[in-house]
């Protein structure tokens, strides 16, 4: 296999993408390593812009504190997981940052740089507020042309034993 | 990596399969297939039953050309994979079939066979029948321990979604 997108952000859901990377997938010859900035905050409007809105909410945002703030932490982000993948003794290594909406920058990405696979971490987002937002790694695997893996932290083990509880009561 | 489960409904990615094997995952030391037989057939209604009318369903249909039916294409698709897997170096190969909703299933037996990876096909189904119907992939993906492959099939990508995939399958039946 020769390239792999490893998509992150500073959520715990990312940190499986760690142990994916290490136990299940084979190593590739390239990792490029993505973080996707969220313009739009915590807020959950982004699905409602349009990409004209979109581009004049980057260019409005461009040189100003918050988006420097945003870079300083995609840039923190990218070196921890940058360094964890090094660790593991992966030498070719290339960083992106994007900005927009993750699961279309994602996709996008993968495309341009032709990957073989992406690698996602699951998203804790549950109920409503999926079905408000989205799931990033949800849209991911309907959209992109190339297999995807959802890796899986310990905090979601917590939530299914609570359904399995309830279904036997 | 010990044991991968993969979830096959149709006979028609077993080389997407293959690929993955070969160039993405590590070999496992056992892959355990799953087919989950949609006793429901065609119909959507399968996210609307409960457990106990699904036991019904269960116990009217058993015995029927309908049941038997079911199980031969389930046979057929276990033993075409089993068949490309081994071909491939894959050698400890177990095989399972269930009934009922198949994302509940997959899970069930991943959790039964301690799976450490899931690896599940891309339906191919349109955002308007996954809002009505569902869809495997995303129920076990959401719901699962351990981290889930999605496979990506002949034309399921975001470009051809709507016509292809699904339809196929059907027509193998």
């Amino acid at each position: 296999m020769k390239k792999v997108l490893i998509a992150v952000d500073d959520t715990s859901g990312s940190k499986a993408v760690l142990s994916v990377f290490s136990n299940l997938v084979r190593p590739p010859e390239e990792v490029v390593l993505l973080h996707v900035e969220r313009l739009e905050g915590k807020s959950l409007m982004i699905d409602m812009l349009g990409d004209a809105e979109l581009s004049t909410l980057k260019e409005s945002l461009e040189g100003t504190e918050y988006k420097e703030a945003l870079d300083k932490r995609a840039e923190r982000i990218l070196n921890h997981y940058k360094k964890a993948l090094e660790d593991g003794g992966l030498i070719r290594i290339k960083t992106v940052i994007r900005a927009g909406i993750p699961s279309d920058e994602i996709c996008k990405v993968a495309e341009a740089e032709n990957v073989d696979l992406i690698v996602v971490g699951s998203n804790e987002k549950r109920g409503l507020d999926r079905l408000v937002a989205g799931c990033v790694s949800k849209d991911v695997e309907r959209k992109a042309p190339v297999p995807v893996i959802i890796g899986k932290c310990d905090t979601s083990e917590k939530t299914l034993e609570v359904k399995e509880a309830a279904v036997t009561a | 990596m010990k044991k991968i489960l993969v979830a096959v409904d149709g006979r028609k990615n077993s080389a997407g399969i293959m690929e993955l094997f070969q160039k993405m995952v590590w070999a496992p030391e056992q892959v355990v297939l799953v087919h989950v037989e949609q006793l429901e057939g065609n119909s959507m209604m399968t996210a609307m039953l409960g457990e106990a009318e699904l036991a019904t369903l269960k116990e009217s249909i058993k015995g029927t050309e309908h049941k038997d039916a079911l199980d031969e294409k389930a046979e057929k698709i276990l033993s075409h994979y089993k068949k490309e897997l081994s071909n491939g170096g894959l050698t400890d190969i177990k095989t399972v079939i269930r009934e009922g909703n198949p994302s509940d299933e997959i899970l069930k037996v991943a959790a039964e066979e301690k799976a450490d990876l899931i690896i599940v096909g891309c339906s191919g189904k349109t955002r308007l029948q996954r809002l009505v119907s569902g869809c495997a992939s995303r129920e076990v993906e959401r719901n699962a321990k351990v981290p889930v492959l999605i496979a990506k099939g002949n034309g399921c990508g975001e470009h051809a979604h709507i016509w292809s995939g699904r339809e196929e399958a059907y027509a193998i039946r």
